[in-house]
């Protein structure tokens, strides 16, 4: 038995199928991305595994059939991050981290110290330290979203959904998130989704990356193992006419870098 | 920008000392000459008018203030809209709608009390009940049922108004809309006190899933939230309360929208505090206007004049110093 | 930023709005009472001039009190409107004018009259055929096609249809607007349709038998201590009329004291438990038309204490007929009912019944005790 294993599941907006019998397994411990085009249907299958999308088929996290779920319970075994948070009102970094552990807390029960404590703990770790009583609305949009990375972190769930978490960040706060949320995965044996919008993050920092296209996975791509020819070969599909390379940066860590070919000659 | 707990701190004493004030002032004002002398030597009557009409207008001041404060702050919260009133899902259009009814088909207070209840509660129930056939259970798919439901209230009303006699039922139902405190006596508000009471604690109980309804549906629900369910229950006890309330005063109108903005824009938080801050300040808009409803005229004037002329300057006063902040 | 602006211009327009309809109303209120002052005056010149007129025709004609036409009156509305002929087919938009012109006998010549007919009393009682009369609609809602299709010579409406109707009078059609508020704009229709409709001498048979009854009043009660008294409004027990209200100078004819005298709104107004505790009034009259019964105020907890509710002095305005507490040309007869209220040794019942009896024969036709 597979951490967690998604069985032919089936989206559809109307007649229209966005994905169709999309299977796959996943080990624990493992930062797994999902790349594919734009309406390839990244989005959706994040939000068909956590419940939001009605769907067939079925996904199982350790046993756990995750369609039989409350919301309640679901939310202790899998979190989502939305490709931006709904908060609108003014409210403090810390309220909003608290809010994760709403799954935890009984009907009128509220925030323990130690909750607060944890709280803080993983403000402090996804580097928004000092910022606890900041207004959520007045942290820049990056900082929104490490600040919602810790309102997931806080619930311990063993599967993070987290839908192109890497969009409003900059650079730099592009890999420091992959690599939290790949430390964090290792610390805690879960397992991370990751949709992702940019292939070479995705190929530096992911265990696995799952390519989707026409409504289910074209093909699966281990970024540490593969041969740079065979993953040129499916990236193609995605992203046209476009080559890897090995470079060392100036600390000697070897990363990969895709560069487009026929660069001002239109696609392909 | 750090939230600044220290300072509104001070707030939220400020304004329970302030509504405590308000109390003592009204309880002081009325055009029944009561006297510390005469009460305390036991006279009846001056005990039976002190405590069946200027007491009980007073508790229905604050009270009434306090829920509707509380209940705009639950409204704006869960639609995420600064703009959002029990008005949005159709409250006070279902209560005037039934008010109005109740003016033309029954008769005695009490009636009307009870058909402008059912109207308010009838209004929201529709709305809700139309918003459930869409599945998807987005928030804007209960507004525009509240529009539609808030529109429909209004033609009732309308019709209700021309078959209304103009000397005297639809004078009436004028009256009502306007609001005023003018009828509230001991004998008829405690059923509707203790209604409004405990909506009132189940708001605040729930304060923390309110906060939670306001991010959006999706991420609600993945913290946990069975989104339809909990908001369904906040809705409808915002909506109790505000329905206990204006079925005994009429329409109210401004507080709903006044307090919880005023209240927001003071302590730039949204916590459990700044819901009791935003009942505070509707208890003070309410208490206050209708001490000065009942006492610059000879006759009593309706009290929605007064909260909005109180209460609007005080707003613009604090946006435009937000702007000057910034 | 931007949302804040919004809820900031929104807060001010209500604000602004508000404070609009306030002085909107101010000024409605004064616009209205300088009209009808204006209407006074100039009603009395015309009077003048039409009895001038009058006299040059009693000495021509040598007979009392007709119309010579073509005749131009001033209406209420302070237009002047000249009639060509006796009119023969008459709209009224407004069930004073109704009253009125059933008390001159023109009722068969009405061939249009107000919406809700058949909720007055007088119309099934002295002239029936009223109520199956086309409507024109009501004060809110005027029909102004359906009373053009009726071809009248002379239509009356309340003045506030003033502006609905403007296209009767390009049509040719001519209009009387009537306003009547208080006891001497009532008057001043009465002499006007009176003129206008060539019932001169029945308009003062009528006037002369108010005149009457308010010097038998006054007689009566000369001596009289004047009790004090809290008219009730219709629409509700909180509500009444001030001192510069038709309803106050009825109970002054009767020989009471309106315990809201201090209050000088020209239209009915709200007060509270506390103030009408304060008041204490030995009487309490419920208008005529009252949506709550006599029995709800007596019942009513919050009033346990006030004289009226103590001695059980509360009574209603009786309604069999007319709403009396409203300036209709009857309107004498409420003073003569409460009279015997507030002074029955002074004013008995069976005098009243004997006025009440005598005014409905002789000007609707029918006996008022045995209805």
């Amino acid at each position: 038995m597979k951490f967690f294993t998604v069985n032919d599941l089936s989206v559809s907006y109307g007649k229209h199928e966005i994905l169709s019998r999309l299977s796959f397994e996943t080990n624990t411990s493992e930062t797994i991305g999902i790349l594919g085009a734009n309406g390839s249907g990244k989005t959706t299958l994040l939000k068909a595994i956590c419940g939001i999308l009605p769907h067939t088929g079925t996904c199982i996290l350790e046993e756990n059939l995750l369609e039989n779920k409350t919301p309640k319970q679901l939310a202790k075994l899998c979190s989502y991050i939305p490709q931006r948070s709904g908060i609108s009102i003014d409210i403090s970094v810390l309220d909003t981290v608290l809010m994760g552990f709403h799954p935890h807390l009984g009907f009128l029960e509220h925030p323990s110290m130690e909750m607060k404590e944890k709280a803080i703990s993983l403000i402090y770790k996804v580097g928004l330290s000092g910022k606890e009583h900041t207004n959520y609305l007045h942290l820049s949009e990056g900082q929104k979203q490490l600040c919602i990375l810790a309102r997931t972190l806080v619930t311990d769930s063993k599967l993070l959904l987290l839908d192109e978490p890497e969009s409003a960040l900059d650079f730099h706060f592009r890999y420091q998130m992959l690599s939290l949320i790949r430390s964090w995965n290792r610390e805690n044996h879960s397992t991370a989704l990751v949709s992702l919008h940019d292939p070479m993050l995705a190929l530096n920092s992911c265990d696995r990356l799952l390519l989707l296209a026409d409504g289910h996975i074209s093909s699966t791509i281990f970024p540490q193992t593969d041969t740079l020819s065979s993953m040129e070969e499916k990236l193609c599909h995605i992203y046209g006419n476009i080559s890897l390379h090995h470079c060392v940066n100036k600390s000697g860590q070897k990363q990969i870098v895709m560069l487009k070919e026929n660069l001002f000659e239109g696609t392909d | 920008m750090t939230l600044n707990t220290v300072k509104n701190k001070y707030y939220y004493i400020a304004g329970a000392i302030l509504l405590i004030a308000l109390a003592i002032v009204s309880l002081y004002v009325g055009k029944y000459p009561l006297s510390m002398e005469k009460l305390l030597s036991g006279d009846d009557l001056q005990w039976r008018v002190f405590l069946t009409l200027r007491l009980s207008r007073t508790v229905v001041g604050i009270m009434g203030g306090f829920a509707l404060g509380v209940a705009g702050f639950v409204f704006q919260t869960v639609f995420r809209n600064a703009l959002a009133s029990p008005d949005i899902i159709g409250v006070s259009s279902g209560a005037s709608a039934g008010a109005a009814a109740g003016i033309l088909f029954l008769s005695g207070s009490l009636a009307i009390t009870l058909s402008s209840f059912a109207g308010a509660l009838g209004a929201v129930v529709i709305a809700l009940f139309l918003s459930s056939l869409d599945k998807s259970g987005k928030n804007s798919t209960i507004v525009l049922a509240g529009i539609a439901v808030h529109s429909l209230a209004q033609t009732f009303l309308m019709c209700l108004k021309l078959t209304a006699d103009p000397e005297r039922e639809l004078a009436s139902i004028e009256y009502w809309i306007m609001g005023s405190l003018s009828g509230i006596s001991g004998y008829s508000i405690t059923a509707n006190l203790i209604l409004c009471i405990l909506c009132l604690c189940i708001l605040f109980l729930l304060h923390r899933h309110v906060i939670i309804l306001s991010t959006e549906e999706g991420e609600a629900r993945m913290l946990g939230v069975s989104v339809t369910t909990l908001r369904l229950i906040v809705l409808l006890t915002a909506t109790l309360t505000v329905a206990s309330i204006i079925s005994l005063t009429g329409l109210i109108s401004f507080i709903g929208l006044l307090a919880p903005h005023t209240a927001r824009l003071l302590t730039k938080e949204n916590r459990i505090q700044t819901m009791l801050l935003s009942g505070f300040l509707g208890g003070i808009l309410l208490c206050g206007a209708d001490i000065l409803a009942r006492s610059v005229s000879a006759t009593e004037l309706p009290v929605s004049i007064f909260t909005s002329l109180l209460g609007a300057p005080f707003l613009i006063y604090l946006i435009l110093q937000e702007r000057r902040s910034l | 930023m931007k949302k804040k602006l919004l809820s900031l211009l929104i807060t001010l327009s209500l604000v602004l709005s508000l404070t609009a309809c306030g002085q909107k109303n101010t000024v409605e209120n004064t616009e209205t009472t300088a009209e009808s002052e204006q209407v006074i005056t100039e009603e009395n010149n015309t009077t003048e001039a039409v009895s001038e007129e009058d006299s040059i025709t009693e000495e021509s004609a040598s007979d009392a009190l007709t119309t010579q036409y073509p005749v131009t009156v001033t209406d209420q509305a302070g237009r002047e409107v000249t009639i060509e002929s006796e009119p023969q087919k008459l709209v009224s938009g407004y069930y004073i004018s109704t009253s009125l012109l059933i008390s001159l006998e023109l009722d068969d010549k009405l061939v249009g009259i107000e919406a809700k007919a058949d909720k007055r009393a007088i119309y099934k009682l002295s002239a029936p055929e009223l109520i199956d009369l086309p409507n024109v609609g009501t004060a809110k809602e005027f029909d102004l096609e359906g009373c053009i299709a009726l071809e009248p010579d002379l239509v009356i409406l309340p003045l506030k249809l003033k502006n609905t109707a403007e296209s009767l009078e390009k049509l040719n059609i001519d209009v009387l607007y009537v306003n009547p508020e208080n006891q001497e704009l009532l008057t001043e229709m009465m002499t006007l349709i009176g003129t206008a409709t060539n019932t001169q001498e029945k308009t003062n048979e009528l006037m002369n038998f108010v005149t009457k009854q308010e010097d038998a009043l006054a007689n009566a009660l000369a001596n009289a201590d004047a009790p004090s008294v809290y008219l009730a409004g219709n629409s509700s027990m909180l509500s009444t009329a001030g001192s510069a209200m038709y309803q106050s100078n009825m109970i002054t004819l009767a020989g009471g004291q309106n315990v809201a005298a201090d209050i000088t709104d020209t239209y009915w107004v709200e007060i509270d438990y506390e103030q009408l505790l304060t008041w204490n009034p030995e009487y309490i009259i419920l208008a005529s038309d009252a949506d709550y019964t006599v029995y709800d105020v007596l019942a009513d907890p919050n009033l346990a204490e006030c004289s009226a509710v103590k001695n059980g002095n509360v009574y209603q305005m009786p309604s069999k007929a007319e709403s009396w507490d409203s300036p209709v040309p009857s309107g004498i007869l409420g003073s003569v009912w409460l009279a015997t209220i507030l002074h029955e040794d002074l004013f008995s019942a069976d005098t009243a019944s004997a006025i009440i009896d005598e005014y409905y024969e002789t000007f609707y036709d029918f006996k008022y005790s045995e209805k």
